[in-house]
């Protein structure tokens, strides 16, 4: 999948994240949580995962994250990926 | 570094002073007599008023090195402590400890007469930027955290002596007779500063609203001030309470509020006399609404609802559900004014409240408490102090108190919060040993202490979920994945004193 | 549900809330936003450039989500003005707050904490992770607008004095000349000093986010605060990640703010850990070289006057077509900086 522009999905609001998706030259992963300390790992593994999936090799991707669940980080992470893949 | 009956390391001595370490929450016994202090005699025609709070500090002979106390019934619309810090500072004095009954998040600007040495140590908890930055070792302030009842002790065992207590009255004369009912400041009870009154070596009544002689009613007396101050204002009263705590309306914590009122109707205790203590959080006082219910509907008539009192239990006073609230601090508007009305609405000091060195303290007598918790582990300790990012954020209060004296401590607390699991394998910080927390509360399901079997028995008969906490525990990761512990330096920033002065944890400097 | 406030009337319930919070309502924002519950006001908050500002909630309603929900609006609607950071001025007890949305404490001091989200100061660390060497390491903060004769000998001396001298040239774009054309002109200037580093100083010395009086005019009051804030944040980020001790001034004799801000200086870097060395000025004519001297000589159209106040990396660049256009903005500029 080919990022073409930026875009933004999510919230700030607990339990949620915020996803920064915009094109790069290669593949570059931010992330901030709330709970980094406890879950860097897991949140790392799971947008590892959907970037995979998607097979998106050049994007930067960068989430703030404040707790939430995996299937909360798939869902806000593939939305954005999707219309980031979408001329605008 | 020694470690105490939990398993938690702590050091031999913190700031100068040897440490106990916690064995457990009811056989150390006091030593010794309640400290007093100086007589002092005043003769007819003789005034205590001074002009300003710098006059007070000079009167009391405030010298470097010494302790200073303000009380936090005016909680984050309180302007005192910070005032008493510009003038201590104005006066170049140097190396004060502060040992208030608590400090809020507004208390944080003095930390820059911290950085500057003019306070030197924290001898009470903490809520907010102070403890953040203590934790991340970018401010240099030993911190010992108290409970409510556990401060009453230090004050009056000695242990912390108060050379100068600066007590905010709402309402006051210029004999120093107060109450904390009136004026733009009121805040209601006034129970955490009756022990300052009582035990520091001078004390300064300081008001926004001096009052014809006498001030009328007295909850602390003339007898016991030395000086009175006359300042501009005490604080933002629209910070000082609550205009009304409200139940929550999140599904999660409803459901949670109905267990727990669920177990303490089969604990047995749901009887006359009942008495019971919540705090001003959404599911306690949802659990309040709850219980209230079935105490109508059963025509049961409680004996005493204690501790920081809402409008909810004003309600539950006034319709007959209880005979009496002990009031050491008023949470909102509507306890305000029923303090100052209603005759069985009992203002009690901290000692009364919750001093485990005394001929017995209220919270001997709870038949159920409802508290709260950031962690739990799977030994049901509890920790209200350090947050996820491991800093020292809140303060004690009566936590570890309530749940020693009444007979059911009940943590009520969601199971997940921000993907924050609520059981662990061993909480961050131990705030309440588990062998005083009996049982606790998610919406996914309730775990007894194993102390309590017959509980269990009974909460299983009534069809409630209770699982065992490390199935509880699972079952919890299983949606959240497993978190991985904080890790902290080796540096004490902080001790973690029980209610008899033991040292039950202490917070380090969190790694970078 | 937090919408953007356009008619006069919401602006004005927006106003109000504000007021009460004790905040000062600011006319200057990109977007002013708010929610409402039962047609009152509850919550508002703007968006001026990459900073949040006269953010307000009423008090029964601070314990919800609405702080979460305002920062979303605001941060999604700066997101096609490509910011990399969003910054906000709030009272140290908020901080908490703040900081469990992801913004990360950057100072607080006194009555004012300041946090940033975005993460863009650990972005600009780590892009100049290579540079952050220790040793006895300098540094100065400069406007350059634009390099001077002055400025060359400063850090001349100055990178004598140390093992690694860094140069931030301040990227806010309020001056005459582009930031683009400063750092560039710095960087031909210093060619020649193998020890200087010349950097971005992105937004963490003199920008608008910690130091907006900088940039206004003369008359204009300035405040201790910022300038406190301003050396905090070099103290306690800056300065420990490139290992720098030693920061370089030039002796002021002309701008008040210039003047409060090496005041400032003096009484607060050394605290922590940073020597403050002023050093004097080149003089030309017996009056020190400035870059106001460079404006008004350009203004003027005195070439020699201009060659001896400017070294010829800069006068190549004034003397080309591509400064046409700043030659022309001069004749109008009337600012200090």
């Amino acid at each position: 999948m080919e990022i073409r522009r930026k875009v933004q999905a999510g919230t700030m609001q607990s339990s949620d994240l915020m996803v920064f998706v915009e094109p790069a030259e290669k593949l570059i992963i931010e992330i901030e949580s709330t709970v980094i300390k406890q879950f860097e790992h897991l949140i790392r593994a799971k947008v590892s995962e959907v970037l995979d999936r998607l097979e998106v090799t050049r994007a930067a991707v960068r989430i703030t994250d404040r707790g939430a669940l995996d299937y909360a980080i798939e869902a806000r992470l593939e939305s954005a990926l999707r219309r980031a893949a979408t001329e605008g | 570094m020694v470690r105490n009956s939990l398993g938690r390391l702590i050091p031999e001595s913190f700031n100068g002073k040897n440490v106990i370490p916690f064995s457990d929450p009811f056989s150390l016994q006091p030593k010794g007599f309640r400290a007093s202090r100086p007589l002092t005699r005043l003769n007819p025609g003789q005034k205590k008023l001074l002009p300003g709070l710098r006059e007070a500090i000079q009167a009391a002979g405030l010298k470097d090195g010494m302790t200073i106390s303000t009380h936090h019934h005016l909680r984050n619309g309180d302007a005192l402590l910070a005032q008493v810090v510009r003038e201590i500072d104005a006066l170049g004095l140097r190396d004060i400890r502060i040992a208030s009954s608590s400090i809020h998040p507004a208390h944080a600007e003095i930390i820059p007469f911290i950085e500057k040495g003019v306070i030197s140590a924290l001898e009470c908890g903490v809520n907010g930027l102070i403890g953040e930055l203590v934790s991340r070792g970018e401010l240099s302030c030993p911190i010992t955290v108290r409970t409510h009842g556990g401060r009453a002790r230090a004050l009056i065992s000695g242990e912390i002596p108060v050379d100068v207590a600066f007590i905010a009255a709402p309402c006051c004369d210029d004999y120093g007779n107060m109450n904390g009912y009136y004026g733009p400041s009121a805040c209601g009870s006034l129970g955490y500063a009756q022990v300052d009154a009582q035990h520091a070596r001078t004390v300064v009544a300081v008001t926004d609203n001096l009052v014809p002689y006498p001030a009328s009613p007295v909850s602390i007396p003339q007898t016991m001030i030395d000086y009175v101050v006359r300042i501009d204002t005490l604080g933002d009263p629209k910070k000082i309470v609550s205009t009304t705590t409200r139940i929550t309306t999140d599904p999660v914590g409803l459901q949670i509020a109905k267990y727990a009122a669920q177990v303490i109707e089969a604990a047995g205790v749901l009887c006359d006399g009942f008495s019971f203590q919540t705090g001003s959080g959404g599911i306690s006082l949802a659990v309040a609404d709850n219980v209230r219910t079935l105490m109508r509907s059963a025509g049961i008539k409680g004996s005493f609802g204690c501790g920081g009192i809402t409008g909810y239990f004003v309600d539950m006073l006034e319709e007959g559900l209880f005979e009496t609230l002990f009031d050491v601090q008023c949470f909102d508007l509507k306890a305000v004014d029923s303090i100052g009305r209603n005759r069985h609405h009992l203002e009690i000091s901290a000692d009364m409240y919750a001093n485990p060195f005394n001929a017995g303290a209220v919270v001997n007598r709870l038949d159920a408490v409802i508290l709260g918790a950031t962690e739990v582990d799977v030994d049901f300790n509890v920790n209200v102090n350090t947050e996820s990012n491991g800093y020292l954020l809140h303060n004690t209060g009566g936590h570890s108190d309530t749940a020693a004296g009444a007979r059911l401590a009940i943590i009520v607390a969601p199971s997940i919060r921000g993907r924050l699991p609520i059981v662990r394998d061993a909480v961050t910080t131990v705030t309440t040993p588990g062998e005083t927390v009996d049982v606790i509360v998610t919406e996914r399901g309730i775990a007894v202490n194993p102390r309590h079997q017959g509980l269990r028995g009974e909460l299983l008969r009534r069809g409630l979920p209770v699982k065992d906490i490390r199935q509880l525990q699972e079952e919890i990761y299983h949606i959240t994945g497993r978190p991985r512990p904080l890790e902290f330096e080796d540096e004490v920033v902080a001790l973690i004193e029980y209610r008899d002065g033991s040292i039950i944890d202490v917070v380090r400097k969190v790694k970078k | 549900m937090v919408v953007e406030l356009i008619t006069q009337g919401d602006i004005g319930k927006a106003r109000a809330l504000i007021e009460r919070a004790g905040l000062r309502f600011e006319e200057e924002f990109d977007v002013l936003v708010g929610a409402f519950e039962g047609g009152e006001m509850v919550a508002t908050g703007a968006r001026s450039g990459n900073i949040l500002k006269m953010l307000a909630i009423a008090p029964e309603q601070q314990e919800g989500s609405l702080l979460g929900e305002l920062v979303t609006e605001l941060v999604r609607s700066g997101l096609p003005l490509n910011f990399d950071s969003f910054f906000v001025f709030t009272r140290p007890m908020h901080v908490s707050s703040f900081e469990a949305l992801n913004f990360r404490l950057l100072v607080s001091h006194g009555p004012v904490a300041l946090l940033e989200h975005g993460n863009a100061l650990s972005r600009y660390f780590a892009a100049h992770r290579h540079l952050a060497v220790t040793g006895e390491n300098g540094a100065v903060v400069m406007n350059c607008n634009p390099f001077t004769r002055g400025h060359r000998y400063l850090i001349e001396k100055a990178a004598g004095s140390v093992d690694r001298l860094f140069v931030f040239v301040v990227r806010e774009d309020r001056s005459a000349f582009p930031f683009e054309v400063r750092l560039r002109l710095v960087r031909e200037g210093v060619a020649h000093l193998p020890n200087v580093h010349v950097l971005d100083s992105s937004h963490y010395a003199v920008s608008s986010v910690t130091f907006p009086a900088y940039f206004l005019k003369a008359s204009d009051p300035v405040s201790q605060l910022q300038i406190e804030i301003d050396l905090l944040l070099f103290a306690r980020h800056i300065a420990p990640h490139f290992h720098i001790s030693q920061r370089f001034i030039g002796t002021e004799p002309y701008c008040r703010t210039t003047r409060l801000y090496s005041d400032a200086m003096k009484r607060i870097l050394p605290g922590h850990g940073v020597n403050v060395c002023e050093l004097d000025r080149l003089t030309v004519d017996k009056k020190p070289v400035s870059a106001y001297r460079v404006r008004e000589a350009i203004r003027r159209e005195a070439h020699e006057t201009l060659r001896q106040l400017v070294p010829d990396t800069t006068m190549n660049y004034l003397l080309s077509s591509e400064a046409a256009a700043i030659r022309e903005k001069l004749v109008t500029y009337d600012r200090r900086h």
